[in-house]
């Protein structure tokens, strides 16, 4: 086992540092050392539950499919050599999950003519507003954020996966080929298919503020 | 693209995102030069796209640390919950296979159904002993018979 390296978990670690931590904190996980996949959890939860939540849209959902993700993680631990970086194996991981919700959720949906079961509580979108807009801002920027997740709704879960993940992530398209195992081809036939959907639902309500811009 | 090539739209969407290569995105853009209609849709393709919001989520220092302490206590309890499972079946094979080394060695072969078990011919041949103790018994009466004439 290399040098002992656990950190407190308030400790804030900057990118080009983070590799070497990294490396060092999954050599101590892969030991046994249960502190140090801890801080790898630490390290690498707000990204990842980010994206689990912009995938499927509930925050209770979002934390158990990036539980779920680092949970597999620490089950791979003794095989994970380390060809690519915790966070890609991780974004992988939380893609495919989250694709396999959002399957499972149209499915039940399809089958029980039901609402999903959060769909009573607090849009999670609603976070897109920012506190220090006016209250006319947060108005619009709250209403953009609920159409928003009502044209993702519309999307089928990879073309979903793919714009997110190109727009709001900002992966490349090459990375996301690889995230989800598709040609590259295919994935910017997604996420054309997924722009047109939003120039369709958009397309007036981007008029309009250009409009009063 | 070149001017007089059919529009993709396609294309203007991987533009927007900056995902054409050099060659490709100089003949678009000469392409765009002319073509007006793709010009209008390449602007309502950057108007909408700017209006799409990105929502931001923050964690506070206290909810990654209880995250992380979740998960990590959750993958402790799966990885010996599975020592667990792992434990108990290996006790039970070891003890199946005890059962098998210790059990009194038996090499009849079992019966195919509708075939006759060993005690069934054994049966049989009681069977046949009876009728001819009956057999016996019919010939005394005929020879008593006889002999009263």
């Amino acid at each position: 086992m290399k040098g002992s390296l656990v950190m407190t978990m308030d400790d804030s670690c900057s990118l080009p540092v983070q590799s070497v931590t990294e490396d060092i904190l999954l050599d101590q996980a892969r030991s046994g050392h249960e502190q140090a996949f801890a801080q790898l959890v630490a390290m690498h939860s707000e990204k990842i539950i980010a994206l689990a939540w912009r995938l499927v849209g509930q925050r209770e959902i979002a934390e158990e499919i990036a539980q779920e993700a680092f949970l597999r993680l620490y089950r791979s631990l003794p095989g994970f050599r380390g060809e690519s970086r915790i966070g890609t194996w991780l974004y992988r991981t939380v893609s495919r999950l989250a694709i396999d919700h959002l399957r499972r959720e149209k499915l039940r949906r399809k089958f029980f003519f039901s609402r999903s079961e959060n769909s009573e509580q607090p849009d999670p979108l609603d976070l897109v507003a920012d506190d220090r807009a006016s209250p006319q801002e947060q108005l619009l920027a709250r209403e953009a954020g609920r159409r928003m997740q009502q044209v993702l709704e519309k999307l089928p879960a990879r073309q979903k996966t793919v714009f997110v993940l190109r727009h709001m992530e900002g992966m490349p398209i090459r990375e996301i080929a690889a995230t989800l195992e598709l040609k590259e081809g295919t994935v910017k036939a997604h996420l054309h298919r997924a722009v047109t959907q939003f120039r369709k639902e958009f397309g007036e309500t981007a008029e309009a503020n250009y409009e009063t811009e | 693209m070149k001017p007089n090539k059919p529009c993709n739209k396609e294309l203007l969407t991987l533009y927007h995102y900056d995902e054409l290569a050099g060659a490709e995105a100089q003949n678009l853009e000469l392409h765009l030069q002319h073509c007006s209609a793709c010009q209008n849709d390449l602007k309502e393709i950057r108007k909408v796209l700017a209006a799409v919001p990105t929502p931001h989520l923050q964690l506070s220092q206290a909810q990654r640390r209880s995250f992380a302490e979740r998960v990590s206590s959750q993958a402790q309890q799966r990885s010996k919950s599975r020592a667990g499972i792992w434990a108990g079946g290996l006790a039970a094979a070891a003890m199946v296979a005890a059962i098998l080394l210790l059990r009194p060695v038996d090499l009849t072969v079992p019966n195919a159904p509708g075939q006759p078990a060993m005690a069934d011919f054994e049966m049989l041949e009681q069977l046949e002993l009876l009728q001819d103790l009956d057999l016996l018994k019919d010939l005394e009466l005929l020879q008593e018979m006889e002999q009263w004439g």
